[in-house]
């Protein structure tokens, strides 16, 4: 019979202890660590879930993009974009005066002075607005007419020297 | 699937892989426990704890020695926690008198691994402790004595009364034939 100190029996014998625990205490286990797995998820942004909190959040910036988005479309039909549109607006509005309704007269904007257009309609009906428009913008100095003319003026000053 | 591997992807919160590497330490580490806990349902309780501690910290371990003694070593301060809130380390105390232990008293061949559990549990609960520190942990009295609250001959003095009942024990249950004692006290019960 082999001879051994106490202390090497047990520290030969201890490894062997082995037992296999119940199939709870797994279950408890994961419990506990799956309720923090989406913690550690959320900052992968891997299968993120939505939080009341964000959805919340998300729900106030569609709002406040909205209410500016209206704001700003607001300011653009009496702002700058409506004066550079201007021209184009008078033109529909005055055929839509020439052609019938009172109605539409009603819901036109009161500073076009719509019912008493003064060059519009001292020249003409409808399609003879925009005629007007164009001797308008010849005023304006290089009008394509009177330009050969001007040019053939300034040939013959040159050949003419 | 290499051990670094695994733990690799217990880091990433891997349901598959968690559930792995609590099958292959859960059978040893329960064992661990049931050294310094009397009852199976107490062991398995530490287990519990000790392994929702093992993957909550799972970054801390650096690989720097082996993954199994970190293991071991969270589930021994897991089992000693448990102890110290049931209050179970209060009981220790230095003793003055010296046994004189001769070593030809120290004396068996071999022992079954389900008699040292038996035999553990005849101890004291301050001396199974210092002894599974001692002993089958590894620690020095220094560190024993800083882990448990008490002196360094507190710890030394509980050494020599666990190794001293512990041969009793042996002798009085006539070892190799312990296993069948241990039969018979259980079915006297």
């Amino acid at each position: 019979m082999a001879k051994k100190d106490i202390f090497d029996l047990f520290r030969e014998k201890s490894d062997e202890l082995e037992q296999i625990p119940s199939s709870q205490a797994w279950a408890r286990i994961e419990g506990r660590i799956a309720a923090k797995r989406p913690r550690i998820e959320r900052s992968a942004s891997v299968r993120k879930l939505p939080h009341p909190l964000g959805i919340a959040a998300a729900l106030a910036l569609l709002l406040g993009l909205s209410v500016v988005f209206m704001w700003l479309s607001e300011q653009g039909q009496t702002g700058v974009l409506a004066h550079q549109q201007m021209p184009l607006e008078m033109e529909e509005l005055q055929i839509i005066v020439d052609d019938s309704s009172s109605s539409a007269i009603e819901k036109a904007p009161t500073h076009l002075d719509i019912t008493t257009p003064t060059k519009p309609i001292g020249e003409g009906n409808a399609s003879q607005k925009l005629v007007a428009k164009k001797e308008a913008f010849q005023d304006g100095g290089s009008s394509p007419v009177s330009r050969p003319d001007s040019v053939d003026n300034e040939n013959r000053q040159r050949t003419g020297r | 699937m290499t051990e670094e591997q695994l733990i690799a992807a217990c880091q990433q919160q891997d349901p598959l892989a968690q559930r792995r590497l609590y099958e292959t330490h859960a059978p040893k580490m329960l064992g661990v426990c049931r050294r310094y806990l009397s009852r199976i349902e107490d062991a398995e309780d530490v287990l519990v704890e000790g392994f929702c501690k093992v993957f909550q910290n799972l970054d801390q371990y650096t690989g720097k020695g082996s993954f199994e003694g970190w293991v071991r070593r969270i589930m021994v301060n897991e089992s000693l926690m448990f102890l110290r809130k049931k209050h179970a380390l209060r009981n220790a105390y230095e003793i003055q008198e010296h046994f004189d232990l001769r070593s030809d008293q120290n004396i068996v061949a071999e022992l079954a691994a389900q008699d040292i559990l038996f035999l553990l549990d005849q101890l004291p609960t301050g001396y199974r402790t210092v002894f599974n520190l001692y002993v089958l942990e590894g620690f020095k009295h220094r560190e024993i004595a800083e882990e448990l609250g008490i002196s360094i001959n507190t710890s030394k003095s509980q050494l020599i009364l666990a190794k001293k009942r512990l041969q009793e024990l042996l002798l009085n249950v006539n070892y190799p034939g312990v296993r069948d004692r241990m039969k018979d006290a259980q079915l006297g019960k």
